[in-house]
């Protein structure tokens, strides 16, 4: 497709066969009112117009097939499917010409200029209070306001953001303004890369302005906000954690800027400081990226019920410690109360016209406003001043929900606004495999200095799910859509060039305490896992043969092998466990301890290091989760070797991608430690529960069954033959360092792990260290001669490996004790 | 009008002309049942100057020795201490000492207005309206908000002086509550206490507050200290071993009337004022969060007495308490 659409230069269009119909009583983004297509659509209308069903479904499958591979989600509270329902992405974006862009991209930059200045006044002096220029109720009897942040060093809105809509006029107006974390700049960024990915394959490619340049800004703007500016920054993105419906923006921006995601109790605050807990020590953080409603941040200051923040937080800000982005305290100005005010306010402040109209909005704390909203409640929105509160459109309410909502108004008018019900105009929206026009609503970025702001070319369109609402938000079902701003001059090489070359070093991300113990805990969790499936498997077979010729050496074996089954997970019936029973401590997600709910566990600690995986790392996780729904589900037609080899396979998958992509100074150390701890402590568990269970009856069917559990019964064959004396056993199961799955070569493995954790190793060894070579030397100098029998097997292993279980226990807790700084319990008072 | 004569509140507080030196030791202990590793604090302890009080010492010592203090202005002008313990302790104590000298100002022509010209609906000049903005708005969504409006304006006579009717008011609320210590805690609704009909100084400034911004006037809840031995023949004061609670009403063209319902008395020559708030959350005299420890009612004791001139002058006055 040509760079080139100066619209006077081309043809007209035929678009008889367009398969797309506006709606009559909206602006259309692509079809003029004579139904002629504007130029900047040209080329997606003849797109259209040429496209068949089938490629239109294939463009939708390729493009689910991109979001699932990238792992993008966006959680929809008391949605089934919770954390893991696909981001709804639409593939035909919104196109906008520069023409229409360059008011908004003036508007934002005017507007977060001027909320910096009126939140800068407001935590001030207040003049435009004291002035008259803002009533105080609006700012003084707002929930959010936070009062403590009173007095503090002014900072300036970060990053700030816009929702816009056009009218039927054709104008652009704001809806509301974001001004705590605005979310979705991180989503623009993957729907770039998807929907480019995706129409490219289909010959509609334009020449758009590229996103890169924004983000670098944004990073160089939030650097500028350390409160020393010698060194280089250490930055974090304070996330409320997995739980938030849009964490996985929190992990692909953390991501993507090349710094550390944390959560509350990642940091703590000393003299007025805030530190990061890392598995080293505490590092200063320099500058927050923050995530979290103001409101939560500091149980101490603000909301002292909130299990996300921080104590001492808001000292640390009003101090000038540490750099906020965007600063605590102004989250009370996304209040819709707002808007009627921001043309006094911007000629209060800036001595400007306010260049983007808001949508009209009338706020009820003042008398003649309060009379025309409840004149007009039936054709307006009802807003209250603080968003989490409700919405309500006048059309849709019943006689007694307008009494009650009028009486509630009347009560306490400065809590609510009636906005006007905007017709907002659509746009081409792939719906199954039609097109068809969804109205939508455009959020607009700006990153800045307080003064100074770069707007993200674009930003993030969002429609609505069906023709007739004007609700857009992922909440409510709607679709996510790329902006593409075109360029009319210059390619994007001449953007290109302009890329960063003096971009200041920020610090790179460190590893959190909590991250290397969710690594360390998801590391043993997948081991336990695979262990626990080869023993049922090889209780499984040995079962099976039972039932088939019921032998009594069968059934004295697998009472044999019960406890080291037992270990994993108590069973809790008297008697052989059957199929069935297996089949239920598999899948059964509540059975602490059993597959269902170690892998829960492991994808759990894989979600809160979300920022760490490479791509097919997050693959092999959601295969891994995709597996255990499908199996829990269909749990009653599957037999349960169905889901033994399955499991293994996928679980194994995901060790090996995040072995190969996590180095080891990035967290793969604390999987691999996780990993060999948990596989030394399996076989040694196993083992000794085994020992114990050894009889006459039972002895050379056991012996094998433990073999095969570990994984060891063909290596073993191949070296010693069929025969399976007692001395062979416990030499290739335990002591054999050439043999990967012995206890010996577990153990050792750790040995050049921990030397990582030594920082003077010219000094001696760490305690870990030495914890494993008093595990190691023993080992290394048994001789399996010596449990050459049933009895010596008793006598003598038996004990020793009790030793060893003591021993590596403690150092297992040593680990979690000197590196992964638990965060106790916080206790509350006021008197 | 009231049944308890004995304490019929003084006249006004215009017969207070001489300054008088009070001193006020503060004491609080918090014990935890478990060893709390870190603490971060925020103490509302230090008197504040203006309404006819001046400070004149203050000194805040906290045992274990903070790691890190910081005082600051907060949002309503008062003294905010923040103080971190980085140290693993099992106690956290916190003596907060003063010395004010009271000067109650007489109330002025203002003050005996109609009340109704007090009411923040006719402040028109903005900078008042955004000083007073914040203390004039009752809490709608309390159930009992019209049963409380009801019982205020039987004491808000149409055209009645501001200061007559306040008297009133709280003589209704000191005759009709009980005053009775551990009947409420700390988060008790001022709904509660209506149905209660007793409670602690705190409970009747909530209740006194809550009527007034009903009926459109501007009232703060008031944090401070009443004398520990009133003056000779007298009975001892509510609320004199503990810290204090009471209100204040705006008056346009004079500032805050304070009045303690619980005494049922003008807050004059017997009473510290520590802060001045929307209510009890904005000026606890201590809050925190600390890791570990768990939860523990605190110690407190308080001690507020006379102190002559000389002993100011003398030097370590406070060290005597």
């Amino acid at each position: 497709m040509s760079e080139n659409i100066a619209p006077s230069t081309q043809p007209s269009l035929d678009l008889t066969g367009l398969p797309y119909s506006p709606l009559a009583t909206a602006f259309d983004e692509m079809l003029g009112s004579g139904g002629e297509a504007r130029p900047h659509w040209r080329a997606f209308a003849e797109y259209f117009s040429r496209v068949s069903r089938d490629d239109l479904g294939q463009l939708r499958r390729d493009t689910l097939r991109r979001l699932k591979e990238q792992g993008v989600n966006y959680h929809v509270y008391d949605d089934p499917q919770g954390m893991r329902r696909t981001w709804q992405l639409d593939p035909l974006p919104m196109v906008m010409s520069e023409a229409d862009w360059n008011p908004i991209e003036a508007g934002l930059q005017q507007r977060a200029h001027l909320y910096s200045r009126v939140l800068a006044d407001l935590l001030g002096p207040q003049t435009c209070l004291k002035q008259g220029v803002l009533p105080p109720e609006l700012v003084l009897q707002h929930p959010g306001f936070l009062r403590s942040m009173m007095g503090s060093a002014a900072l300036p809105l970060s990053l700030f953001a816009a929702d816009l809509a056009r009218g039927p006029d054709g104008s652009w107006w704001v809806l509301a303004d974001r001004t705590q974390g605005p979310s979705g700049a991180g989503y623009v960024l993957e729907a770039r890369m998807v929907t480019k990915r995706v129409l490219s394959q289909n010959a509609v490619d334009y020449a758009i302005a590229p996103l890169a340049q924004f983000f670098y800004h944004f990073k160089r703007h939030v650097a500028a906000l350390a409160p020393d500016q010698q060194k280089e920054p250490t930055i974090v993105l304070l996330s409320p954690g997995i739980g938030n419906e849009v964490y996985f923006e929190h992990a692909y921006l953390a991501a993507q800027l090349g710094i550390t995601l944390v959560q509350g109790d990642d940091l703590t605050v000393r003299q007025g400081k805030v530190y990061l807990k890392t598995v080293d020590d505490l590092q200063q953080v320099d500058v927050i990226i923050r995530r979290v409603d103001d409101a939560f941040c500091d149980p101490l200051n603000f909301r002292a019920d909130s299990m996300l923040g921080v104590p001492g937080l808001a000292q640390a800000q009003a101090l000038g410690r540490v750099g906020m982005a965007n600063p605590l305290g102004g989250g009370f100005l996304e209040s819709p109360a707002m808007l009627p005010f921001l043309p006094a306010l911007s000629k209060h402040f800036l001595a400007e016209e306010l260049k983007l109209p808001n949508v009209a909005t009338w706020w009820c704390g003042q008398e003649k406003e309060l009379k025309h909203v409840l004149q007009n409640l039936d054709d307006l929105v009802i807003k209250t001043v603080d968003r989490h509160a409700l919405v309500c459109f006048g059309p849709k309410m019943s006689a007694r929900e307008r009494d009650a909502l009028k009486r509630r108004i009347q009560a306490e008018p400065w809590r609510y606004v009636g906005q006007e019900l905007l017709s907002f105009s659509t746009t081409p929206t792939l719906v199954g495999s039609e097109i068809q026009p969804r109205h939508l609503v455009l959020r607009g970025f700006a990153a800045g200095d307080g003064e100074q702001y770069d707007v993200m070319p674009g930003g993030l369109t969002r429609v609505s799910p069906d023709a007739h609402t004007f609700l857009v938000s992922g909440q409510s079902g709607g679709w996510s859509k790329d902006t593409w701003l075109l360029k009319s001059s210059g390619s994007m090489r001449d953007v290109l060039r302009l890329s960063p070359t003096k971009q200041r070093r920020i610090a790179s991300a460190v590893l959190t305490s909590r991250a290397a113990e969710s690594l360390f805990w998801l590391a043993r969790y997948l081991e336990r896992t695979e262990s626990l499936l080869r023993h049922i498997r090889a209780y499984v077979r040995r079962l099976e043969n039972y039932i088939d010729y019921g032998f009594d050496t069968d059934k004295a074996v697998l009472e044999g092998m019960l406890p080291a089954v037992e270990a994993f997970c108590a069973l809790g019936r008297e008697g052989l466990p059957t199929v069935e029973d297996l089949k239920q401590y598999v899948l059964d997600s509540t059975r602490v301890g059993g597959v269902a709910f170690n892998l829960r566990g492991a994808i759990n600690s894989a979600y809160t290091v979300r920022d760490l995986w490479s791509g097919d790392c997050w693959r092999a996780v959601e295969e891994l989760e995709e597996l255990l729904e499908y199996s829990e589900k269909n749990r009653s037609v599957l037999a349960l070797d169905q889901f033994i080899q399955p499991f293994l396979t996928a679980l194994l998958a995901f060790l090996g991608a995040s072995q190969e992509s996590l180095a080891l100074n990035q967290g793969g150390l604390w999987l691999q430690l996780g990993r060999r701890l948990e596989r030394a402590q399996n076989t040694l568990s196993s083992t000794h529960k085994i020992c114990a269970e050894l009889n006459e009856d039972n002895e050379a069917g056991l012996r094998e069954m433990l073999l095969e559990a570990h994984d060891c019964l063909s290596s073993h064959r191949r070296r010693y033959g069929t025969e399976l004396p007692f001395y062979t056993l416990w030499k290739h199961l335990l002591l054999e360092p050439t043999n990967p799955r012995s206890l010996v070569y577990a153990v050792s493995e750790l040995e050049p792990l921990l030397s990582y954790l030594n920082p003077t190793p010219q000094q001696g060894l760490i305690g870990l260290e030495k914890n494993v070579l008093a595990i190691l030397t023993p080992l290394r100098l048994a001789d399996a001669v010596e449990w050459r029998d049933l009895e010596l097997t008793q006598t003598e292993l038996a004990p020793f490996l009790q030793n060893l279980t003591q021993q590596l226990n403690q150092f297992g807790l040593n680990i979690e004790h000197q590196y992964f700084k638990h965060a106790q319990p916080l206790t509350r008072f006021m008197r | 009008m009231s049944t308890n004569t004995s304490s019929t509140p003084n006249p006004s507080p215009d017969s207070c002309a001489d300054g008088v030196l009070l001193r006020v030791k503060h004491e609080t202990v918090y014990r935890y049942p478990g060893p709390a590793s870190l603490a971060y604090n925020a103490a509302w302890l230090e008197p504040l100057s203006g309404d006819g009080q001046m400070r004149i010492e203050h000194r805040l010592k906290v045992d274990p020795k903070p790691q890190f203090q910081n005082l600051r202005t907060d949002a309503f002008g008062n003294q905010m201490h923040y103080f971190e313990v980085h140290k693993p302790h099992s106690a956290l104590k916190v003596v907060s000492e003063a010395i004010v000298e009271r000067r109650p100002r007489p109330h002025n022509g203002a003050c005996a207005a109609p009340w109704e010209r007090a009411r923040y609906a006719a402040a028109s000049d903005p900078a008042e309206r955004a000083a007073l903005c914040s203390f004039a708005y009752p809490d709608a969504s309390i159930p009992i908000i019209d049963e409380v409006i009801d019982y205020t304006l039987v004491s808000f006579q149409k055209g009645r002086a501001l200061n007559e009717a306040v008297k009133d008011f709280a003589a209704r609320i000191y005759r009709d509550f009980k005053y009775t210590s551990g009947a409420t805690q700390v988060d008790t609704s001022v709904t509660e206490f209506w149905e209660l009909r007793k409670g602690v100084c705190q409970d009747f400034a909530n209740l006194a507050v809550l009527g007034l911004r009903a009926i459109g006037l501007a009232a703060a809840y008031v944090s401070g200290y009443v004398l520990t031995h009133p003056p000779e023949g007298e009975k001892k004061r509510q609320g004199a071993d503990a810290s204090h609670a009471w209100f204040a009403v705006h008056a346009p063209g004079y500032g805050w009337i304070h009045v303690d319902p619980t005494n049922n008395m003008w807050v004059a020559k017997e009473h510290i004022i520590v802060a001045i708030g929307r209510n009890y959350t904005d000026v606890p005299p201590l809050k925190g969060v600390c890791y570990g420890g768990g939860q523990q009612q605190p110690e407190v004791a308080v001690t507020v007495d006379i102190i002559k001139r000389e002993d100011l002058f003398h030097g370590h006055s406070m060290e005597r308490l």
